[in-house]
């Protein structure tokens, strides 16, 4: 092969990377904004987007994970919501210290995704159907517990966690960075977390290769119950609130930027910086509409048609490969 | 079933001297492999013609090509004199010929009525289905059969032999008059079986031909009429059967075609480094003892659902022992999981490989790790370079094609995908490996290189547990050979000690060599 010939394989690998094309994609609608806008790349502008995304992508961490394992759970709207009200409750009415309430509330968030973990895994519920009851019975749980009310007036020692500031950033935008960065390196590099792929691929092969299954899957759905939990602290800390309705919904936006970021429901597909890049694609997409003066109404229509659009240049991908043989 | 409806489908009118069914010379070809050439029978109304020969030898596809599902490329087939052409096993059940097949066409999910009526409910004049004529029909169905199932029972709930009778059941309750049975006793019990041979009798005392395909050959003698034995897709013969006998068939089965070569060496050593005390489990391993040495092929001979699948899977932690015990290199070990089996040294190549054994989502380097990721480790996290250089290496030690580096394993070849899970256990470093049919459905210069494969194994101290259907492969490739027949050893020999001949006496039933003969 020549040598002209070896980059351009190159090239053409790397551009099957959905990573890359989601990149390319993200910089030209960036560059079109910058020409088309002034507010666009503004240091407020680009601080709102992440800071508006940041909850998504904490969670995307994890559930493109369970993704790969072939996992799935639409509690974690649920979960988010719950842990912030353990938190308030503890912090208000129990008049724990900050750290101490946080312990709290990412602990009832463990909790959840280990019911989900033993759920699927030991009891074999399709996962669809147990998460889907533990996101109602979760709600109901957290509206019972707060006995229908918000928890307001939270202390500035707690509230300090979404609202302060690093070199001008606020907090919640780095915790999400460096979670999202450490997810990738480990779902590259790490041992455990390569298992996931290997089960997402073919659990029974998995199995007979001496993986533990149930206990990657169970540690998988404790993963992402923990970081909606950690994203619900945020949320909470940001509002100075514990509302009992945040989080509605957010499974399905946190599930469509994984499988925009490469992601596949049938498993052993998809990367943490992926899920990343979608989440970051469909907060760009929200505030370039917004900025544009577009009705709120067309973000859903042009968010669908892009989900629609990654999963068929991904079925046509998949059969220009097998006809390559 | 009245006269009338048997009048429909044409048995009444076949004078019984006549062949009600003849098959002219067909062929079949599957990629890599000439299932069926040249192939003939002609079946009579109102008799029982067993179709025999080894695994893999053509029977079941000759079924599915008179049921439909397969058509041949050359050949035809008649009825009542008349060519027919089915190009849809609806084609042959509108011709009459109702399949019962080896593997289970019941809907688990709904109950025995709903099943036995699947796709043909009979409706009421209201145009709904009618339901009481539904139960009705099911209870005279399962009342020919002797069987004390409720018409609403959950198919799902019940034992895998009443499944299997109400197969049967579903079978005989359709319109026909000829009833194909492609290894219906293997899931049976005595007692079940003796009453599917008099509902036998009595379906061939209203005329309707069989087919009966079996292994064992002690119920062919029982039941049948005439027999059309197979051999590598070939017809070898066909007889009344009261002009063979037991040794003939076998004979006829094994044939005399000359050995394959098979690229066996040696490497036992003497030390033991597996032994199985008295093993039983729940789904039928019945007191199993054995020992493997180090560097030994240890081959379990059986038929299909002897339990020889159920004897590895015990042994490789996926079945509960419920007695005796495993000794790995003296010490006694006990596996709750594959994972304990791997930890130990053990390894299985499944016997389908791709359901089983491939991760169509990685290409061939991932596949060859995962057995041990602990090599790749540099400090906390895994060096992908060391695993490029060493699926690099293994690609090339199993002759692997290159593409494999880049490319999803499901691209590859049966054969070279085999390849990858051996190489798996290879850079696994495992001990012990057990193979299930390593070589099924694989082209010929990809099962030499298999066996080479096993010549380096056990050369370099592993063993190898061995199961495969192709006998004369499994006499070949071991040293030694237990014979498994329901769940038990019968026999433990050195394999050039057994020929093919008194191994498929064996293993099917006919009695040992002696009492063949």
């Amino acid at each position: 092969m020549t040598i002209s010939g070896k980059i351009a394989r190159t090239v053409r690998d790397v551009a099957a990377y959905r990573e890359f094309s989601l990149f390319i994609v993200l910089v030209v609608v960036s560059l079109i904004m910058t020409m088309v806008s002034d507010v666009f790349m503004n240091k407020a502008n680009i601080e709102a987007i992440l800071l508006g995304l940041s909850v998504e992508a904490t969670i995307a961490v994890g559930m493109v994970i369970l993704l790969i394992s072939g996992g799935l759970d639409l509690s974690v709207g649920s979960t988010l919501a719950f842990t912030g009200v353990v938190c308030g409750l503890a912090l208000t009415v129990l008049k724990l210290p900050a750290v101490i309430s946080i312990l709290l509330g990412l602990l009832a968030a463990l909790g959840i995704g280990l019911i989900n973990g033993l759920l699927v895994s030991k009891l074999k519920i399709n996962p669809f159907i147990a998460t889907l009851g533990m996101q109602i019975t979760v709600r109901g749980l957290t509206l019972v517990l707060a006995s229908g009310k918000a928890v307001l007036n939270l202390p500035a020692s707690f509230t300090v966690v979404g609202q302060g500031r690093l070199f001008g950033v606020q907090y919640p935008i780095y915790i999400m960075l460096t979670l999202v960065i450490v997810g990738d390196l480990l779902m590259r590099n790490s041992r455990f977390f390569r298992q996931s792929y290997y089960i997402g691929g073919n659990e029974k092969a998995a199995g007979l290769s001496g993986i533990p299954v149930d206990l990657v899957k169970i540690f998988n759905y404790c993963l992402v119950a923990l970081l909606a939990g950690i994203a619900g602290i945020m949320i909470t800390a940001r509002f100075g609130s514990s509302s009992l309705t945040v989080g509605t919904g957010v499974e399905l936006r946190v599930i469509t930027a994984t499988i925009i970021g490469g992601a596949s429901l049938s498993g052993g597909e998809g990367s943490v910086f992926g899920a990343f890049l979608g989440a970051l694609f469909m907060g760009v997409l929200a505030n370039a509409l917004n900025l544009l003066g577009m009705d709120i109404y067309w973000q859903n229509l042009v968010t669908g048609l892009i989900l629609i659009i990654a999963v068929v240049v991904d079925v046509l991908n998949e059969r220009r490969k097998s006809r390559q043989k | 079933m009245s006269d009338m409806t048997a009048d429909r489908v044409g048995v009444l009118e076949t004078p019984l001297n006549e062949p009600l069914w003849q098959v002219r010379g067909i062929s079949k070809a599957f990629p890599g492999v000439q299932a069926l050439e040249d192939v003939s029978m002609d079946i009579y109304p109102g008799e029982v013609h067993a179709l025999l020969g080894e695994n893999g030898s053509g029977k079941s596809t000759l079924a599915k090509c008179i049921a439909g599902v397969h058509q041949p490329e050359k050949g035809e087939i008649l009825f009542r004199g008349r060519p027919v052409r089915f190009h849809h096993p609806m084609d042959a059940r509108a011709a009459g010929v109702a399949t019962i097949y080896q593997e289970f066409s019941l809907v688990p999910s709904l109950t025995v009525a709903e099943n036995i009526y699947l796709g043909r409910y009979p409706r009421n004049s209201a145009g709904m289905i009618d339901w009481p004529a539904v139960r009705k029909g099911t209870r005279q169905v399962l009342e020919q059969l002797s069987l004390a199932i409720d018409p609403d029972e959950i198919v799902r709930t019940l034992s895998v032999a009443e499944q299997q009778l109400v197969e049967i059941a579903k079978a005989i309750s359709l319109e026909s008059n000829l009833l194909i049975m492609d290894e219906p006793t293997a899931a049976l019990g005595l007692l079940e079986t003796q009453r599917l041979m008099e509902l036998i009798r009595r379906l061939t005392a209203q005329n309707k031909a069989i087919i009966y395909i079996s292994h064992r050959l002690d119920e062919v003698f029982q039941i049948a009429d005439r027999v059309t034995i197979l051999k590598d897709g070939r017809r070898v013969a066909s007889e009344p059967i009261s002009k063979l006998k037991m040794g003939d068939v076998v004979r006829a089965m094994v044939g005399f075609d000359i050995q394959q070569h098979y690229p066996k060496e040696r490497h036992v050593r003497d030390e033991v480094c597996l032994e199985v005390q008295g093993i039983r489990t729940e789904n039928g391993v019945n007191d199993v003892s054995f020992s493997v040495r180090v560097g030994e092929v240890f081959g379990l001979g059986g038929m299909l659902g002897s339990g020889r699948t159920e004897i590895a899977r015990a042994i490789y932690g996926l079945d509960k022992i419920v007695a005796g015990k495993i000794l790995l290199n003296g010490r006694q070990v006990v596996f709750n999981s594959p994972r304990e089996a791997v930890a130990a040294g053990v390894g299985m190549v499944p016997e389908n490989r791709k359901a089983d054994g491939c991760f169509f989502n990685f290409e061939g380097p991932k596949n060859i790790t995962i057995s041990r990721l602990k090599e790749l480790l540099q400090g906390p996290f895994l060096s992908l370079l060391k695993e490029r250089e060493f699926g690099e290496l293994y690609l090339k030690r199993m002759n692997i094609p290159a593409t494999a580096l880049e490319r999803s394993v499901q691209y590859l070849s049966g054969g070279n995908q085999q390849k990858v899970i051996l190489a798996r256990w290879l850079f696994s470093q495992a001990r012990i490996l057990i193979m299930d049919e390593p070589t099924q459905g694989i082209d010929i210069g990809a099962k030499l290189e298999v066996y080479h494969v096993i010549n380096e194994l056990t050369a370099s101290g592993i063993s190898i547990i061995l199961i495969s259907s192709d006998f004369p492969e499994l006499l070949a490739m071991s040293d030694r050979v237990a014979v498994v027949r329901d769940g038990k050893i019968l026999h433990i020999t050195q394999s050039e000690q057994m020929t093919e001949y008194q191994l498929i006496g064996m293993a099917s039933g006919a009695g040992t060599s002696d009492e063949i003969e």
